[in-house]
């Protein structure tokens, strides 16, 4: 008999099946017992090459493999699918992140419910207030940690609610007191007598702690059905790599820790989301975030810094070693930190001996205390104006083209999302109860987070009950605002921010500004309902020149339209629907903003 | 790592702290000198990070109302106001005794070039915004060099050099 190919196949389809099915009954067994079996077990399926595994649904108590820094840690993993439907993992280390990939493509992790063997922050009742408001004792609840140092903001709920309590910011603290037993005292910045803080009052605090999922220089990767239950530090955050990953996913509280009577007030120490200098931007979709720690959905890049150039060649201070590919675009800032120019990256050298002559400290703290430099010699395909102190965004890795839709972003003290992507879109999301909605925004001076956002849509979200926070410092006021604030002022025009449409989109209830817009062009405001707007007064920006009584305020802008936005039953806050500097150009501002008196009018 | 540079903004925000000594103005030179001497008591590094406690050595009572300042210095000018972490105010100091505050810590930027960066420290009454005389050496503005940061090695190895130490724990060099 000859051996035809047909045959060949069979024999060989058949080998496979044999040899899997060996595999699949030698493959590491997965226990409960056992904190590293169940990466073993998912590192056995992928190397014989199977396409899945399905984790058995239970409680895992997981802990980093031997040489492993992480819980459970996937490096260069591609085309897989971890099932984990039905499973918890406990992550035994506060200082490890839970689940981490890196170099990773196309990866699916379906299911799975991550905790904290130790909840990773605490929280305690308001005892006493320093009559001079320069401190706050509070009584740790059973059953949370004790050890509070290094603390940095404490968040206030009233006595009874899970909710941040209306008109108290967060107060930063620097030091805690222990006085004995549970009591602790928080030694904070000055709280204004205007804060409405009492005994009885309830705050959280962070803790020390790690990510959660980490995705790093990965690319197509897709989280669905996850939850986080109390993360301990940026909850999933994605970095580098070509990106366009999907995320479906629930952060919300913890179960109460052993011994406790009081249920979380927190459900995690930072962020719900971070992405930052990825080349494609992520989608999120019907996801849950609820009571985080510092922001909901930010998406960035960074900035580079310029330490001299000269015609076309620019060396820079670079925020990581990837900060840019040959062929990429960079957006100049200019000394006022509007765009000024754009160039394409033609070669990129390293200059590991590159000896500092700079005697002179740059307004950006990130560079400050950057630990490890990364000095690269750029080419440009022309010459840039630059000097020590310019910034350069990278337009190819900030996120751009990302997508959040049908999310639900909620209950917490910080800003629901920070965009400063472009190519985006934000449609269906409902953001409640969080200290400001959406945020577009360039932020230089801290973090180095890039960049200005162009071509973006943001429609039928509903945005409310933001603003209710003091903060009269803020320069990002509004409920949506799209700005930029550098050393100190607006940045002037043309800033950076063009192309984007406001549409379809209902806030309720929001205190302060609305709709606050600088240093942009060619924005569209159009077909928006504010229902109940500013139910209460406001000081959100007043120290910044912000009228928090003003439900539009404008300045540093050009074409911007407005078209068919309704305003109805604005509460005592209200003042003025627009507020425009002579710096704003706006289309519309008598008539593309009508109040409407009658309340049946929705 | 966001969150972990947090834990350094905290501290870094002591650091940035724009203390209102920095609007003060020379002192009459006819003021009178206080028999207070301040120096850095304690210096570590490691790296590009590195801890300093500040102190001073109190030999007679100050006015009230006055407060301390520290400047991070290179060629006169004032790259940043630091904070000394020294609770109580000056007028509170008793005599006889070296005030000290907690450890500051501190990371020094790779964006600055190699060399000497002076620590001045000093106290000024921010009714007047005048500076007091102190003891030590005076850089002509009634700054008193507290230590020098000599920075060398590209910015990984930190030294202090300069005014002497009060107190027990000597500065590495």
């Amino acid at each position: 008999m000859h051996l035809t190919s047909r045959h060949a196949g069979w024999l060989i389809a058949g080998f496979l099946l044999i040899a899997n099915a060996a595999v699949a009954l030698c493959a590491p067994a997965i226990s409960i017992d056992d904190p590293v079996s169940v990466q073993h077990a998912i590192d056995a399926a992928y190397q014989s090459g199977q396409k899945s595994i399905k984790i058995p649904p239970g409680i895992y108590r997981i802990a980093p493999a031997a040489g492993h820094i992480d819980h459970l840690q996937f490096n260069e993993m591609h085309d897989f699918t971890i099932d984990a439907i039905g499973v918890t993992f406990i992550s035994t280390l506060a200082n490890r992140t839970s689940i981490s990939f890196k170099n990773c493509e196309n990866v699916t992790l379906r299911g799975a419910t991550l905790l904290r063997a130790k909840i990773p922050y605490s929280q305690g009742t308001v005892e006493a207030i320093d009559p001079a408001r320069w401190y706050v004792d509070v009584r740790v609840h059973a059953g949370y940690p004790t050890d509070c140092n290094g603390i940095g903001m404490l968040y206030t709920y009233a006595a009874g609610s899970r909710l941040p309590k209306t008109s108290v910011p967060m107060l930063f603290t620097g030091r805690a007191e222990h006085l004995g037993g549970d009591l602790v005292r928080m030694h904070t910045a000055h709280i204004d007598d205007k804060i409405p803080l009492v005994v009885g009052d309830r705050m959280a605090w962070r803790g020390p702690g790690a990510g959660d999922i980490s995705v790093n220089h990965c690319a197509r990767m897709r989280f669905e059905a996850v939850r986080i239950l109390g993360g301990a530090g940026f909850c999933i955050t994605e970095f580098g790599g070509d990106g366009g990953n999907y995320y479906n996913y629930t952060l919300s509280y913890p179960p109460k820790p052993d011994g406790a009577t009081e249920e979380p007030l927190l459900a995690s120490n930072a962020d719900a989301f971070h992405s930052n200098s990825v080349r494609t931007g992520p989608t999120l979709e019907n996801c849950l975030l609820e009571g985080m720690g510092d922001d909901g959905i930010p998406i960035h890049g960074w900035y580079a810094l310029v330490m001299e150039g000269q015609t076309n060649k620019v060396i820079i201070d670079a925020p990581s070693a990837d900060f840019c590919r040959v062929g990429d675009t960079l957006r100049v800032l200019g000394d006022n930190r509007s765009i000024t120019e754009t160039a394409k990256v033609t070669n990129i050298a390293n200059l590991d001996d590159y000896t500092v002559t700079n005697t002179k400290l740059v307004d950006c703290r990130f560079y400050m205390w950057q630990d490890q430099p990364f000095w690269r010699e750029i080419t440009l395909d022309h010459p840039v104006s630059v000097k020590f102190g310019s910034m350069l965004g990278n337009e190819n890795a900030v996120g751009s083209g990302f997508h959040i839709k049908n999310c639900t972003v909620r209950n917490s003290r910080t800003r629901a999302m920070l965009i400063k992507g472009s190519n985006g879109v934000i449609e269906g999301n409902t953001i409640d109860n969080t200290y400001a909605g959406i945020i577009v925004s360039p932020e230089v001076n801290v973090w180095a987070e890039a960049d200005y956002s162009r071509n973006l849509v943001i429609k039928n979200n509903t945005i409310r009950a933001t603003g209710s926070a003091s903060d009269p410092s803020s320069a990002q006021a509004g409920a949506l605002t799209i700005a930029a604030y550098e050393h100190d002022h607006f940045v002037p025009r043309p800033g950076g921010h063009n192309g984007i449409v406001v549409t379809g989109n209902r806030f309720e209830s929001n205190d302060g500004v609305n709709v606050e817009i600088t240093s942009a062009s060619d924005i569209t405001i159009r077909d928006n309902v504010f229902l109940t707007p500013m139910p209460q007064g406001s000081d959100r920006g007043s120290k910044v020149g912000i009228d928090p009584s003003s439900l539009f305020w404008l300045t540093e802008c050009d074409r911007v339209t407005l078209s068919g936005n309704r305003v109805i039953d604005p509460g005592q806050g209200f003042r003025s629907l627009i507020t425009a500097s002579p710096s704003a150009t706006v289309r519309g501002s008598t008539s593309g903003v009508t109040l409407v008196k009658d309340s049946s009018v929705h | 790592m966001r969150l972990i540079l947090s834990l350094r903004m905290k501290l870094a925000t002591a650091l940035f702290l724009l203390l209102a000594g920095a609007s003060a103005q020379a002192a009459d030179p006819a003021d009178h000198v206080y028999d207070v001497a301040p120096s850095i008591v304690s210096f570590h590094s490691n790296g590009r990070g590195f801890s300093l406690v500040f102190g001073y050595d109190v030999r007679e009572k100050l006015p009230p109302g006055s407060c301390t300042f520290v400047h991070f210095t290179r060629d006169g000018d004032i790259l940043l106001y630091m904070g000394d972490s020294i609770e109580s105010s000056p007028e509170n100091w008793p005599v006889g005794q070296v005030i000290k505050g907690h450890t500051v810590w501190n990371h020094f930027p790779p964006v600055l070039a190699d060399g000497n960066y002076p620590i001045l420290v000093g106290i000024f009454t921010p009714v007047d915004g005048k500076r007091l005389l102190l003891k030590g050496i005076d850089d002509g503005q009634h700054r008193y060099v507290a230590g020098i940061l000599s920075v060398a090695d590209h910015g990984r190895k930190l030294s202090l050099i300069g005014a002497p130490p009060i107190g027990a724990d000597a500065p590495q060099k």
